[in-house]
């Protein structure tokens, strides 16, 4: 399988405190990669580099055989990498075929053909009413548009952070089925960084671990899951509950 | 339930238009018709700056300034140079658009109110430069400009030039704001950073935009110029900066219709508040505050709430 992103040997630090250290990681065609670690880990840091919005001190991050590194977020977005906030960046003023109209210009000029597209993404994500204004929406919808957006600008890969935070587990099971099929359908690579394990564990084709700015494990759901150091680090002794395996 | 048609939109527009036609024609006093183009070009101010601050959400403090670059600009050129003052006025539109493009470079790509700031710098600057250098714009005392039509005794023909620059203004922020593009404006507006996410190369929205304004801004201002027959450093001063914004904020701050409402009624409240003299910026500075506070959408805004129910 062609490798559709390359971190090479990335970092960043703030002052004084390194939040990416020295950190390689890849993704490949068709790939969902969950990205996890504890709180600080570096992994929104991480989405930042690769997206632009932040440029690394030392280290390339290569995207489909293309050194990216230091190009603005706009330029990266056009090229093919596709991201959803964390704390999430709606367009409060905005209707949500506006919103996501705005990602489909990325790669059509006609505002006609924008409001099509932006009706199929609508569409295939079963969001209703598309004239409501984005102010008004509830949580789950607004991170529906989020992804939407992020969609409608048709990545290669797509970064998507922190989703399921906050949602409930018949949302986290939505959100789950919806992201197999985006890579099924759309033929994208997926990062996946979240904290809410049933989701992560549930979606991933691979697994990287983060803590403190470095890759400390990475490999199948299951086999992370029972490695001793993500264990020790990360889930500490909730972990039986959490993922529902016998260490 | 019944929707609006685009004709009862487009109805009170157009009714208002052709009121603003035929209004030179009862009210024949020139002194009203004199207040009412200069309302009209307050309007066209308020238009610009509403763009940058209601739909890009960037306040920019340099919109006299601009209106007052084109003013001398205009006049210098057609003092200097000899030219007609219609050929000075797309000079001052010109010169506007150098300056505006050389602040937003520098200045859009910053984040939040570092802008609103150099254009603060850039507006005071200036009125220091044109008051300072006497012998080219014999300062305080003001540049003495030819009118725009020589040997004409009635404001009339003022009146419908200004009137056409506004509403040439209004379509071509019309146009501007529903294609493609205006969308991404939105975006920008919105969230900076989505749009940026999102493939839209933000400074570069930001600066067409203020350049587009700018540049408007100062061809008002050669035109102001050319109908007052003084251009002085109070064209870009701070109170006249002011006094768009309430013109803005109590009409209507975001919304097309607002800053023209606004503009045109301020206009002629303050020529009845004339005996307050410079008191009347406390009055507006009310005004805003109360629209802040009670009347968020402004006048326009509330009417629309109140008529459509939304």
């Amino acid at each position: 399988m062609r490798t559709v992103l390359e971190v090479r040997s990335v970092t960043k630090s703030f002052g004084g405190l390194i939040a990416v250290n020295n950190f390689s990681m890849d993704v490949r065609e068709r790939e969902i990669v969950g990205l996890i670690g504890p709180n600080g880990a570096g992994k929104t840091t991480l989405l930042n580099l690769i997206t632009g919005f932040l440029k690394p001190d030392k280290g390339k991050i290569i995207f489909m055989g293309e050194d990216i590194t230091g190009l603005p977020p706009h330029k990266i977005c056009i090229k093919g990498i596709a991201r959803t906030f964390q704390l999430i960046k709606p367009f409060p003023k905005l209707s949500i075929l506006d919103a996501i109209a705005v990602g489909v210009l990325a790669r059509v000029r006609s505002k006609v053909e924008a409001y099509k597209r932006a009706q199929e993404v609508i569409k295939f994500l079963g969001l209703k009413d598309p004239h409501r204004l984005c102010e008004s929406l509830n949580v789950v919808e607004e991170k529906l548009v989020e992804l939407g957006r992020a969609l409608a600008t048709k990545p290669k890969l797509l970064l998507i952070d922190e989703i399921a935070a906050g949602l409930r587990p018949n949302e986290v099971e939505f959100i789950k089925k919806a992201i197999r099929t985006i890579r099924d359908e759309y033929n994208m690579s997926i990062i996946v960084v979240e904290h809410v394990m049933p989701l992560v564990m549930g979606v991933s084709d691979r697994v990287v671990v983060m803590s403190s700015g470095s890759k400390i494990a990475e490999g199948k759901p299951e086999e992370v899951a029972s490695n001793p150091k993500v264990i020790s680090i990360y889930l500490g002794e909730r972990r039986g509950k959490m993922l529902g395996v016998k260490a | 339930m019944f929707k609006i048609s685009l004709s009862q939109r487009s109805a009170p527009i157009l009714l208002a238009i052709v009121f603003l036609l035929v209004l030179p024609l009862v009210v024949r006093q020139e002194y009203w018709i004199y207040v009412m183009t200069v309302g009209f070009y307050y309007a066209i101010l308020a238009s610009t700056w509403n763009v940058m601050a209601g739909f890009l959400g960037r306040v920019s403090f340099a919109h006299a300034a601009f209106a007052a670059i084109g003013a001398y600009a205009s006049a210098l050129s057609v003092l200097h140079l000899g030219i007609p003052p219609v050929v000075g006025m797309f000079i001052g539109m010109a010169a506007g658009a150098v300056f505006s493009l050389f602040i937003g470079y520098l200045s859009l790509r910053l984040r939040g109110v570092y802008f609103t700031l150099s254009t603060l710098a850039f507006a005071e600057i200036f009125r220091i430069v044109v008051t300072v250098e006497y012998e080219y714009t014999r300062g305080s005392l003001g540049l003495e400009t030819p009118g725009l039509i020589g040997g004409t005794l009635t404001y009339v023909p003022y009146y419908y030039i200004a009137l056409a620059i506004l509403l040439g203004t209004i379509f071509s922020i019309y146009v501007i704001l529903n294609s493609a593009f205006g969308l991404k404006i939105k975006a920008v507006g919105n969230s900076e950073e989505a749009a940026e996410a999102l493939g839209i190369n933000t400074a570069k929205v930001k600066v067409i935009m203020f350049m587009f304004t700018s540049a408007i801004t100062s061809f008002a201002g050669a035109f102001y110029g050319h109908l007052v027959g003084l251009v002085s450093p109070e064209i870009g001063a701070f109170d006249q900066l002011a006094l768009v914004i309430a013109m803005t904020v109590v009409g209507g701050l975001g919304t097309l219709p607002g800053p023209v409402i606004g503009a045109l009624l301020l206009e002629v409240v303050s020529e009845y508040l004339r005996e307050f003299g410079i008191f009347r910026l406390l009055i507006f500075a009310g005004l805003i505050i109360v629209t802040l506070r009670f009347f968020r959408r402004g006048i326009y805004g509330t009417l629309k709430q109140v008529i459509f129910g939304g």
